[in-house]
This record gives C-alpha cells, structure tokens and sequence, in this order.
C-alpha cells in the first residue's frame, strides 16, 4: 500500500511540476508576424521556385493578376531552378496546385511522378519530396493500401541505411501519411528526440538549425498524432522547444518563416504539452502615477486562449526585503485586450523598488519575472560651500534652491576646495533615500570631463569634496573654467535628471602640470617644414671690387709705362729651339692656368700641366745654362 | 574558335578571382544558437563573399594553422563566456596571429570569460570587472529595457570622426548592452569606435557604488578598435547583443523622447565596422616610387646639395576587390636625415600619383624619401627610398666672383709679369755699359 501512495504522491509532484513549467514567457507579436507575412509578400515576387512555393503556401489571399501572371512565370522558373529534379518537381506541383493555376501541368511530369514511386529512393528526402509531390497532383493514389505497404517497407529501408536526424526527420514526416504500416518508424522518435542539444537550459534544438529542428519535430509529432501513439516529448522539452522557435523569430527567408510557423502549430496543436505565454505585457516599469500591472496570457502564436484560466493571481515579493507585499490577488482582465489581465496597484502603495512577481492561473504558473515599482527623486536645496584647503570653516556659503545656479563663476585656486552637500528625497513618502549615480560632473569647452562620485554620509546626505590642489592630476592641471553639472540616476526613478549647476574658474599652480604627450597630432597632416638654406655670404659692391681689380693692375701697368720711358733692350736674346720651348712653356702654363680658372678642373690641368712643365723644365734647363756659361765666358773675357 | 577561346578564358580568370575573394574566416560561438540569433550579420558577411566556419569556442579540434600557415583571414570570437579556447588556440595563439596580420573581431558581454578578458588585455584594452554593465539612466531604450538601464540608446554623434571605419554617422540610434570597455587614451594605436555619452557609467546595476566606477561619462568605450603597426586590425565590442538581429530589427524608443525609430542603426555601423575590420575598405598600398632631378627622367646615383628634385609616388586603394587610385590631399612627403629637413604635402597630378617639387638642402649625408601616411581608418603607408646627397664637386663652385675679381687680376697680372720680366731680366743687353765706360774713362 504504502509504494503506492508514495508513486501517486510522485506522480502529483511530477504533474504539478509539469504544469508549473508549461509556461514560456515570448510569443510571436503582432509585428512579429507581420513581419513574417512581408516575408512571404515579398517572396512572391522573387524568382526563386523554393520561396515561391513556400510564399504561396502561407499566403491567403493572393490577388487574381499576381496569381495569373506567377501561373505563367512557374514553368520557365522551373526549367531554370537548379535544385535536384525532386525537390523542383515538388516545389513546382505544390505551387501550381495551391494557386489552382489553369495552365496544366505536363502530362510528362505527371506520369514521371507516378512511375517514380514504384522505383528506388536514394533517400528519405527523396521519397519525402516525391511522395508529397504526388499528393498534391492526386492522393487517391496513395492511399491504397498496397502503395502505402510498398512505401513503408522502401522507408524503413531506407531508414536503416542513414539514420541521420534530416534522414529521420523527412521519415517521420511521410511515415505519418502511412498509417499503421509504417508505425514501426514510431519507435525511433525516443531516440531521435533524444539527440537534440540544450543551450543555457533554456533551449532545445537539433544540430542543423531551424530547418532540421522543425523537420525533426513537426515529423515526430505528426508521425505520432496519426497513429494515436502518446506525445514524444514531456512538457518540458516541449517548452524549450518551443522557445527555441520562438528565439528564431527574425528568420529572413520564405523557406525558415514558414518552418516556423508550421513547427509553432504543430506544438500548439497538442493541448496536452503545449506551453502557453506568460508575461508582464509592457517592461515592468510601474510608474508612479498609474501603476498597473499588466500580465498578457496567451498562446504561442499571440492569440487569446481557447480556455482561459478560471483566476489569474498574482503575488509580488520586494526584492529588497523578501516580504511578500501582494500575495494572491486576483487579475481582472481587460476591457481592450482578451488576453491582457490587470490589477490596479494605486491602492497598495507599494514602496520603490524592484519586486518578484508570480502568475498563478490554474494549471499554469510563471514565476521569477521582475518588476519595477518606479518613484521619484526630489532635490530641495544644494549647501555650496567654499573653504581654505587646511581649514574646516568655510570662507564663503551659498545655498542653491530648486532651480537656482551658483550666483557667479567662484574662482577656485589650489589652496582652496569646493564642497557640494545635498539631500535626494523620495517624492512620494518623503524619505531620504539613496540612487544608484550620484555624479558631479566637470566639463571644458574643448569637451574634456572629469567626473567625481558624491558620496554618502551617515545621516544619507550626498557629499562632494574637491580639494583643488589634489585633484590637479585629475584635471592634468589644465586651469580654465568649467561647467558643473550634477547627475542624479537610478533604475528605479522615472526622473533621473542631470541638473547644471553653473561654472567655476579652477587655477592650478604651474608645478602641477603634468606633461602630456601630445596625441593629438598623430594620424594627422603635419606642419610642413622648408629647409633654410645658408645664406651667401655679403659682397662688395660691384664698383668696389671693379675698383680694387683696376688698383691691382695698376703695378703692371707701370712697369710698362716705365720700361717705356727708359726703353728696354733685349738685344741679347738668340733665337734657339730650347729658347723658344722655355718662353713658351712657360706662356702656355700660364695660358693653362687661365683656362684652368675657365673651364678647366684641376685634373685635365694636372694632365696638360704635367707635359708643358717637363718641355719647359728640360728647355729651362738648356737656356739657363747657355745664358750662364755665355756670363761666365764674358767675365773672364773682361778679367 | 578564337572568340570562343577568349571568352573561356575570362570565365575562367573571373571564377578565379572570385575563388580568391572568398575570405576564409573562423567564428567561434559559445553556442550554436548565437549562429542564428545573429544571423543577420553573419547572413551579411557570407553575402559579402566570407566563407564562415562556425565552431565553438571550447571545441577541443580548434586549430588556426596548419603546417605553419593559417587556415582563415579573419577571426570572429563572438563566444564572450569562454573560460579558456579548445584545441590548439589559445590567447597567445591568437595574438601570435594578430601579431601575423590576421584580422580580428571580439565580443565581451556583462559576463566575460577569463579567455577573453586576457586576449582584452592583450590587445590594450580591458573589460570591466565581472558583471559591470554600461548604465545610462538618461539614455536606455525603453522598449528593450529589462528595468536595469543596461539597455542604452547610443547616439552615432558619439562615433569616432571617420567615415572609412564606421560609415555615415547620420543613421539611427544605436542599441548596446553590454560591459565597458577601458583603454589607454595615450595609446596612439587604440581608437575608440564608440563611447557612451556623459551621464554613462560601468558598474553592477544591482549593487551600490562604493567605488569609483572603472569607466565613467565619454571615457566609457562601447566599441574600441586597435590598429597593430602591421596594420592587422582588432575591433572589440563590450557587448554580443550589438551584433544580435534583435538588436538589427527592433524598434529604438529613447527614454524622454518621444519619436520611436522604425529601425536602430546598428547594422549600419556592424556592416561599416567589420569591412572596416576585415580589411575591405580603408586598405592602401604603393604602387610606384619615382624621383628624378628635375627636367630629367631617370633617378641619379646620387643628388648634389641645393639641386631641385621631383618626387613622385604612385598610391593605390582596394575598392571593392580591386586596386583602384587613392584620392586625398593630405599625402606628405619627407625628406629625413635622422630628423627631417623637409617636409611638404604632395600634390596630386591625377591617375592617384602625387608629386612633390623642392630643392635639396645644402647639407650633404644620406637622405631618405620617406612618405609616410598614417591616418586613422586606413592601413600604415610607409615608404622609404635612400638616396645620398654630396656636396658640389670643386669645379661646381662659382667662378667668376665679382669682388673676386681683385685676386683673379692681380694673380695673372703677376702671371703675366714674371713672363715678360723673366725675358727681360734674361735677355738684357747693357747698352748705356759703354757709355758709362766711357764716362768714367772721360
């Protein structure tokens, strides 16, 4: 006896566990889906038969000229796709068929879709595809049993061969067209089910993506469904499924929104495990004026629920101190909106803060959502006041009222401080109260900040100290006036606020300034930079020099005119090869070295020099000693 | 048939080049689900020809390389939870591979693993302490928003100034959640993308502020990049959920405002940030360096002092796949020995060659033509080209000097004199001898 009331008593702590977690707190919004439909408007327009199809299918309403001129577009689309003959045939029959084209298919096509289910599938998404094509062009076909017998023994072959989750998942899905025959398939959902990978506990998917997860699942419960078979999935798993679904709302093509919507259906198709909506409508935010909580309960895809809960209560615990300050309250739904219940919470005047809050509506429950109960922050008066730095009594006081800024710039040097003092009042109840930014905020007008942190004292009151000396650093030393403004903010405050308090001319002394490097100039053109050449040294003026030239040619102009008066005779000259040779060396040397200064440089004059010097040192020679030895003769001649 | 043959082969030259752009690129996911909860970025790097290999960041079969060469172009690290990377990789791995050039594009979150908070650090960045969000109670959006102000509304005004790496600064807001991100303000390589506005600050939402907040106002970094001196380039965002499609698609509704944007802005600057990141734009290169003297065509051996030289460098940018000409004004030219001696922009002469004109300083020594063009956004261009410049050679000098003239005159005046004397001097004949003979016989 007692086993079984222990097993009862588990199953009752299993199924209220169930329960509690069938709830997921997302759904697909309004601007969701309309989304999506835009996905499926603009897929009609595309030319890709894959998005055609799966835009057609989805779409209700098509107007008759877009469908007349898709009919005509389909076969040429057709001929063009290059996806496996299989899968364009099944795009092409189900797009044709759901838009009730005129224009028939070819008999070709027909007659190969028939014949093409007696041979052999190289997979089961082969057999999928081909499977469903047919079914679109004539289902009675398939519903003979012999061709379901001969179907299901192909798909569990084929199922032996590649056990894959795609190989499975497209199994699944023709399976539960087969009836009994192929119910054996049922028995390889568990394992399939079972290969799927959780993200952060929150999901479930299978390797692969959304398009393997829906195929996986809609196929399981579907193959499941038909054959009266229990549910694959727990409660549970149903619901991390379903999230994962949902997480994948911003699909962009046709081929995704539409295995999302299908896959969603599917799950809610099942009332037994599927999981329901369970949310704070807005962001939890409860002003202060007109808190309302609002709770939207609905289904996956937004809509109200077929059976709505009996009571939807609620109960909230202050995050602060744990107490509960709601405890089961009913909701009252809401005029507006069928799956939005509310509760006015004026009456209660909850404190600020954040809160716990809990849905219980029958068999469905959420809980852990957070809420905000908003409040806001008054700041009466600001004590500004003005000290030595080494001494506690100020030097001068001001009090800044509601509105008011510093009566005028405060010049500030490094021997003084500046200190702030305020009180932030709760608004509603009148309170001191802490915020999570309590800022002082120093700007320039070249945008440079420094901002300091008030901090709290023990009566609550927010104090800032600058001592201005210290805080040089902090300001790298940069003097000049600046802007103050205070900063006051705090998640739970509908009026976080920053408020200017107006300037003040900060003087730091020059040894604090503390050399920066200059960063501003890299990545950026350069000053440019022009080489000064040397300058030429001064010069004479041109007469000067003219003048000078003519005084130095003075000295041979005199002998001249010298030799002139007294008149020169060299007489004693002999005409001779080696006379000649040395005269005209030494002329032409002289005759190089003019060139030299011309045009010449000093190695040709080297060269030439070298020649002309040995002709006129070997006829020097020669003369010189004619010369001397005809001296000589002529002295002894006179001795 | 020569047609035909032509043809082939462009077809097949373009399938070539079309196979070479493919860019090889790794992302490493903390899940798998982040593949599809970021879809849409990653749907518009493989629209921009990436081929993305997904893996997760703990895969224990990661390998950069192989045989010494690396295996991907680009890094995406978008799996901020890591503790430590799987397979081979690891911090100094993959800083190795920045060190190599590799492109690199990371995301921390609120809750940042060990891994990437050493490769933050690596890099010249650092992330807040665990659980630190960015908070603005002035600036959160309030249709996302959990209540916290974690979900803050950046504004593009606080973009960096630089169209090349963050595209047009005049989108919609931006949707950010995320940590803080400090960095060196003193390092000239980081650039911060985005920072917060004033009233910002990273902190832990839910517990008190004992301490000054590590990052606080416009010093906070939402997205910072760095710039590595072999041009591979680093972009690190605070916050994954920037890159996420919810955050791509959804609606913008600053708190305090009344207009609600149809769209955030953010997959506008993703899309500019990661071709700015994986090098499609802001790439450029020499093509050609030319310097002659003036009126000449060939570049000397070697220049001599105070000659006018002509400067020409051929710069080239990679538009779309394709090197095309750079435009700018605000190429410079050096002309350095040791410290520059000249410095002046180069002028454009069309077909992206720019052009410089100047004389030689007087100084002679071994000189470097050096461009090199460091701006923010665009890959280091950095071009030296020696060349030696000598002093006049002797017979170079002036020569015709007009207060020289004294010298060059009396020079050859002696000259000249010591001709004609020497053959006076030699060849006198003492005539008036006889006379004074005679006298003195008188």
């Amino acid at each position: 006896m007692k086993p079984s009331i222990l097993v009862i008593g588990l199953l009752s702590v299993l199924v209220t566990y169930i329960s509690a977690t069938r709830t997921i707190d997302n759904f697909l919004s309004k601007s969701d889906l309309q989304r999506v439909q835009q996905i499926f408007n603009d897929g009609i327009k595309s030319s890709d038969l894959q998005t055609i199809y799966y835009s057609v299918i989805n779409s209700k309403k098509i107007p008759s000229e877009t469908k007349d001129s898709l009919c005509k577009k389909l076969p040429g689309l057709y001929k063009d796709s290059k996806l496996n003959d299989f899968e364009k045939n099944y795009y092409y029959v189900g797009s044709s068929t759901t838009l009730l084209c005129s224009e028939k298919i070819p008999s070709e096509l027909v007659s190969q879709l028939k014949t093409a289910l007696d041979k052999d599938f190289s997979s089961t998404q082969e057999l999928f595809y081909t499977f469903y094509a047919q079914k679109y062009l004539d289902s009675s076909v398939l519903k003979e049993d012999a061709m379901k017998e001969k179907l299901s023994k192909k798909l569990l072959a084929l199922l032996k061969k590649d056990d894959s989750l795609t190989s499975l998942g497209y199994g699944f899905y023709v399976a539960s067209d087969l009836g009994s025959s192929a119910s054996s398939v049922i028995d390889r959902v568990e394992d399939a089910i079972a290969q799927a990978d959780e993200v952060d506990g929150k999901l479930l998917q299978f390797e692969g993506g959304l398009s393997v997860t829906s195929l996986v699942i809609n196929g399981a419960l579907k193959v499941t469904s038909n054959n009266n078979k229990a549910v694959p999935l727990t409660a549970e798993q149903t619901k991390k499924f379903a999230s994962y679904f949902l997480s994948r709302r911003s699909v962009t093509q046709a081929k995704g929104a539409s295995l999302l919507l299908e896959s969603l259906r599917t799950i809610m198709a099942d009332k037994k495990i599927t999981p329901i909506s369970i949310r704070i409508a807005d962001n939890g935010q409860l002003p202060p004026e007109d808190p309302v909580m609002k709770i939207k309960i609905c289904d996956l895809l937004g809509e109200a629920l077929k059976e709505k809960p009996a009571a939807v209560k609620l109960t909230l615990t202050s995050k602060s101190d744990n107490k509960k300050a709601i405890d089961g309250e009913n909701l009252v739904p809401s005029s507006e909106d069928s799956t939005v219940y509310k509760l006015d919470l004026k009456s209660k005047k909850l404190a600020k803060g954040a809160y716990k809050v809990d849905i219980d509506a029958g068999s469905f429950k959420q809980t852990n959502m957070v809420a905000t109960v908003l409040g806001k922050v008054r700041l009466d008066k600001i004590d500004v006041a003005i000290s030595e730095a080494d001494s506690q009594t100020p030097t001068s006081k001001v009090w800044l009222d509601k509105y008011s800024k510093f009566p005028d710039v405060f010049q500030l040097d490094n021997q003084q401080k500046l200190s702030l003092r305020f009180d932030l009042f709760d608004d509603s109840t009148n309170k001191i109260m802490s915020v999570h930014q309590a800022f002082i905020r120093f700007s320039d007008k070249s945008g440079a900040e420094i901002v300091f942190v008030a901090e709290q004292d023990v009566a609550k009151a927010y104090k800032f100290e600058l001592d201005i000396g210290a805080r040089a650093g902090d300001f790298s030393g940069k003097s000049g006036i600046y802007d103050v403004e205070l900063i006051v903010g705090d998640s739970s405050l509908v009026n976080s606020f920053t408020r200017n308090l107006g300037q003040v001319n900060l003087k730091f002394s020059l040894e604090t300034r503390k050399e920066k490097i200059d960063n501003s100039i890299a990545r950026k053109p350069r000053a440019e930079i022009h080489h000064l050449f040397r300058e030429p040294e001064k010069r004479p003026p041109r007469f000067v020099s003219d003048l000078f030239t003519g005084l130095c040619l003075v000295p041979i102009l005199l002998l001249f005119i010298l030799w002139g008066r007294i008149g020169i005779n060299t007489s004693n000259f002999s005409f001779s090869l080696s006379a000649l040779g040395f005269h005209g060396g030494l002329g032409a040397i002289f005759l190089l070295f003019v060139c030299f200064w011309l045009k010449l440089d000093m190695f040709q004059t080297i060269q030439y020099l070298l020649g002309l010097s040995v002709l006129t040192f070997l006829c020097g020679n020669r003369v010189l000693r004619y010369i001397a030895s005809k001296r000589l003769e002529k002295a002894e001649k006179n001795n | 048939m020569k047609i035909f043959v032509c043809i082939l082969l462009i077809i097949y030259s373009v399938s070539q080049s079309h196979a070479e752009l493919k860019k090889e690129t790794l992302v490493l996911l903390d899940n798998l689900a982040t593949r599809e909860t970021h879809s849409i970025f990653f749907k518009s790097l493989q629209d921009r020809d990436f081929k993305l290999t997904f893996k997760l960041a703990d895969d224990p079969n990661l390998q950069l390389a192989k045989y010494g060469e690396y295996l991907y172009q680009n890094v995406i690290i978008f799996s901020p939870l890591t503790e430590s990377f799987g397979g081979s990789i690891s911090v100094e791995e993959i800083t190795q591979y920045i060190d190599n050039g590799g492109n690199v594009l990371v995301t921390g979150s609120a809750t940042s693993g060990e891994a990437i908070r050493e490769l933050a650090t690596e890099v010249g960045f650092e992330l807040d302490e665990e659980n630190a969000s960015v908070i603005d109670h002035m600036n959160y959006d309030q249709i996302l928003d959990s209540g916290d102000h974690t979900t803050i509304v950046a504004s593009p005004k606080n973009l960096i100034d630089s169209e090349m790496i963050v595209g047009n600064k005049n989108v919609k807001p931006l949707l950010y959640r995320g940590t803080g991100i400090i960095a060196d303000r003193e390092n000239p390589l980081v650039l911060p993308l985005l920072t917060a506005d004033s009233t910002a600050y990273s902190y832990i939402p839910d517990s008190p502020i004992k301490e000054y907040p590590h990052a606080v106002g416009r010093n906070t970094i939402l997205i910072a990049a760095l710039q590595a001196r072999n041009n591979a380039r680093i972009v690190f965002s605070g916050s994954l959920f920037f890159f996420s499609d919810e955050a791509i698609m959804s609606q913008v509704k600053k708190i305090g405002e009344r207009e609600t944007h149809e769209k955030s802005g953010n997959l506008d600057v993703i899309d500019a940030i990661s071709k700015w990141c994986f090098k499609e734009v802001g790439q450029i290169r020499v093509k050609s360096v030319k310097h002659h003297k003036e009126g000449e065509k060939e570049a000397p051996a070697s220049y001599t002092i105070t000659e006018p030289v002509v400067y020409t460098i051929e710069v080239e940018q990679m538009i779309n796949g394709a090197w095309k000409a750079f435009v700018a004004n605000d190429v410079q030219l050096e002309f350095v020995r040791i410290d520059p001696f000249v410095r002046v922009t180069l002028k454009s002469i069309g077909g992206g060659k720019y052009q410089a004109k100047f004389k030689i300083p007087d100084v002679y020594g071994v000189y470097q033509f050096k461009v090199d063009y460091d701006r923010v956004g665009y890959t280091r261009l950095y071009s030296t080209t020696q060349v030696s410049v000598r002093p006049l050679q002797h017979t170079q000098y002036e020569r015709f000097i007009p207060s020289a003239y004294p010298y060059y005159a009396s020079a050859f005046s002696m000259m000249f004199g010591v001709f004609v004397f020497s053959f006076v001097f030699l060849y006198f004949k003492d005539k008036p001898d006889k006379v004074e003979v005679e006298k003195k016989t008188n």
